[in-house]
């Protein structure tokens, strides 16, 4: 059976489909608007201990949501690593299998 | 610190819109991977922040109608943050509303800008810098000025702000309240420990900041006077700010005498009593650390002594400022001819009054030093004298004759004395008239010191016999009486007689005091060895001035000195003087001759004419 077909290319490919669904909801926290509203937020705007703690709040979110993108950009990375190994399994297997098919 | 919020309306409105869009654009991500879910967490919690938390809050300030004209809240005109704040916010057509989160010291509200430091010099000018200040204001008050002075365009933006009302009420209270604390403080314990000093130490720093912002100014702008602040201020407040501006000593003392005259007008019919440093004290203190202020003052107050030397909490400070002012190191000698007979009718007239002495007890110790550096030109009554008459002369010799600490003095300033008139006896260059001359005036101090000391001493002597003889008097007088009440004759005469028995047992084992004759002969022994000892001083002088001058060839046997164990010293060193000069040439032993003997009969001819002033 050729390298893609079988059952381990199945899994790899499915690994490979949810780490580019990660990056994509990645790509999208980090250009959500929501990482700039801070800059609405500074002491041109308005001023108190109110709004001095409602900009410490976006900036804090701005950096939890950048950690969030971070995080799954890491598990993408990691799904994409474990479908290569399926497949070098799969590759490694097939030729085996090959190899004894002919010397029988 | 404030309880309340400012905003800009227009760009408010824009962080709202910028939330809901945000809100929004976190509401289209979605991942329904297990291993999104942490992120997933983050993104809720976003949205939570801003759904739940931040958008009902700027919608709760457009519900108030802010927008529309509307002021939620109003601020406290006494409340020198809030008052701050409102004008600050007002200047920019921000609007105002009250913050729920609790209130911060500190002015991390608002940092100085040019606009900001003119809002604080407005609301100083206004109810709020008249209103009393909390702590907590004084230490944010102190903090913006600060920020103020060390930025020359926040003190071109502050000082027209600044009203001279609102110099006055800002720097009044601040005085009441370092005055009251100070008083609070000295009633307790009559003393002032560092708590109590870090009572008014943040007000000592706005006012240390308020002097910098003008000094600043007024290099700036020499043409504006400082001054003009200081006449609506009471004279304590005014003497506060004054310590930290940098007037010149002429200014300084104009000021000074201003001040300090409203302040014992004020102190006739005080309104409150307080106790520790007034304005005088606080002037004076300045005064004296400004190189000539204190003799510019004094001579400017020539007209009314008594803004020396009797009005300061302290009295003492008066007297330092009285020998700091007519020290020669500062006053010429035209001003100390005008001063000084001034000054000592002054202290003589008040050294009879005794609610005057009450308040300054070393006054006589304040005259000695007053007339210490003018000895001669005081006491001696020759053309080169300050024309004191004798009666004047007589009244402060007994003055300081009087008091044992004050003669004290003078004589610990006998040195100084001779050095400001011995100079020209050591300098090689001087000629012999210069030198004859300055023996003259050296002679001259060192008799009439050595006359006030005798006089002084044979004084106590007197004094000390005549209440020896007062006591054995009345004892004698109560063992007559007493001997007067027993009937048998042997026993009363035994009694009448143990008062003489114990008295020449008293004066068998030495205890009777020193008899007149006794200190009148011990001093002039005293007399003679002084003599002696400055007729020795000046010959060594002149020797070494005139081997530094070549005239004395190098290897000369030096001049003797007097021995002080003989049992006649004068005669003794007479013929030791006389034995020296027959090694020398002749036209210097000569020379050298005529300066010991000017300074022996100088100084006994003008302790002969100080002795009859004083009636020694």
């Amino acid at each position: 059976m050729p390298p893609g077909t079988g059952p381990s290319a199945g899994a790899a490919d499915q690994l490979r489909q949810r780490a580019t669904q990660l990056r994509m909801t990645a790509s999208k926290i980090e250009t959500t608007p929501a990482l700039e509203v801070y800059r609405r937020a500074g002491d041109d705007v308005w001023r108190g201990p109110t709004p001095t703690r409602c900009l410490d709040d976006l900036v804090r979110m701005r950096a939890d949501l950048l950690r969030a993108a971070d995080d799954l950009r890491d598990t993408a990375r990691l799904l994409d690593q474990r479908a290569d190994q399926i497949e070098a399994h799969a590759r490694v297997k097939t030729a085996t299998l090959g190899a004894g098919a002919g010397a029988g | 610190m404030s309880g309340y919020l400012g905003y800009d309306p227009d760009r408010l409105t824009m962080l709202r819109e910028a939330m809901t869009r945000a809100e929004a654009d976190l509401a289209s991500i979605r991942c329904t991977d297990v291993d999104a879910t942490s992120a997933m967490q983050t993104v809720r919690g976003a949205r939570s922040t801003m759904n739940d938390i931040w958008l009902p809050f700027t919608n709760s300030l457009f519900q108030c109608r802010a927008m529309d004209g509307y002021s939620p809240t109003s601020i406290d005109p006494g409340d020198l943050i809030n008052s701050w704040l409102g004008l600050t916010a007002t200047r920019r057509g921000w609007r105002l509303a009250t913050d729920p989160l609790p209130a911060v010291a500190g002015p991390a509200l608002e940092p100085m800008t040019i606009e900001a430091a003119r809002a604080l010099g407005e609301a100083l000018s206004g109810p709020a810098g008249r209103e009393p200040m909390t702590g907590d204001e004084v230490a944010w008050l102190q903090g913006r000025l600060v920020e103020v002075a060390n930025h020359p365009e926040l003190v071109a933006a502050f000082l027209p702000a600044f009203t001279t009302v609102g110099w006055a009420n800002v720097c009044n209270q601040f005085g009441e309240i370092r005055q009251h604390a100070i008083t609070e403080a000295l009633l307790y314990d009559r003393s002032i420990n560092a708590d109590e000093h870090g009572q008014w130490a943040g007000i000592d720093a706005v006012f240390a900041s308020l002097g910098r912002i003008l000094n600043d100014n007024q290099r700036v702008h020499p043409s504006s006077d400082r001054a003009v602040l200081l006449k609506d201020m009471t004279p304590y407040a005014a003497a506060l700010l004054v310590q930290q501006l940098d007037f010149d000593a002429d200014t300084l003392a104009d000021v000074a005498r201003e001040l300090i005259e409203r302040e014992r007008l004020s102190l006739y019919y005080p309104e409150e009593t307080n106790t520790g440093p007034r304005a005088a004290d606080l002037l004076m203190t300045t005064m004296l650390a400004t190189p000539t202020a204190a003799t510019t003052y004094v001579i400017k107050t020539l007209d009314d002594p008594a803004l020396v030397l009797a009005v300061a909490f302290d009295p003492a400070l008066g007297n330092t400022m009285l020998a700091a002012g007519t020290d020669p190191a500062s006053m010429a000698p035209e001003q100390a001819e005008q001063a000084i007979p001034v000054l000592i009718d002054w202290v003589l007239n008040e050294s009879t009054s005794t609610p005057y002495l009450v308040y300054n007890p070393f006054l006589a110790i304040a005259a000695a030093d007053l007339i210490a550096p003018y000895l001669l030109p005081v006491l001696r009554p020759d053309a080169a004298g300050f024309g004191m008459s004798a009666q004047q002369r007589e009244a402060i010799e007994n003055l300081l004759i009087a008091n044992n600490a004050a003669l004290d003095h003078l004589l610990a300033a006998r040195e100084r004395i001779a050095a400001t008139v011995s100079s020209a006896i050591s300098d090689p260059d001087a000629s012999f008239a210069a030198r004859k001359d300055a023996v003259h005036d050296l002679a001259g101090v060192l008799a009439i010191v050595d006359t006030m000391a005798r006089a002084a001493d044979i004084r106590d002597a007197e004094r000390v016999v005549a209440e020896y003889e007062l006591a054995w008097s009345i004892i004698g007088m109560g063992a007559d009486a007493a001997s007067s009440l027993i009937e048998t004759p042997a026993v009363a005469g035994a009694v009448g007689s143990a008062g003489a028995i114990l008295r020449a047992f008293t004066e068998s084992i030495g205890l009777e005091p020193t008899s007149v004759a006794e200190v009148r002969a011990s001093s002039l022994n005293h007399f003679d060895v002084a003599t002696s000892l400055a007729g020795a001083s000046v010959v060594c002088a002149v020797f070494d001035a005139m081997t530094a001058a070549g005239r004395i060839a190098p290897g000369t046997a030096p001049p003797p000195l007097p021995d002080l164990d003989a049992a006649h010293v004068g005669a003794t060193y007479a013929h030791d003087f006389n034995e020296w000069l027959d090694d020398l040439e002749p036209d210097v032993a000569k020379e050298l001759d005529a300066i010991k003997q000017t300074i022996a009969s100088d100084h006994e001819a003008e302790t002969d004419a100080n002795g009859e002033l004083i009636g020694l």
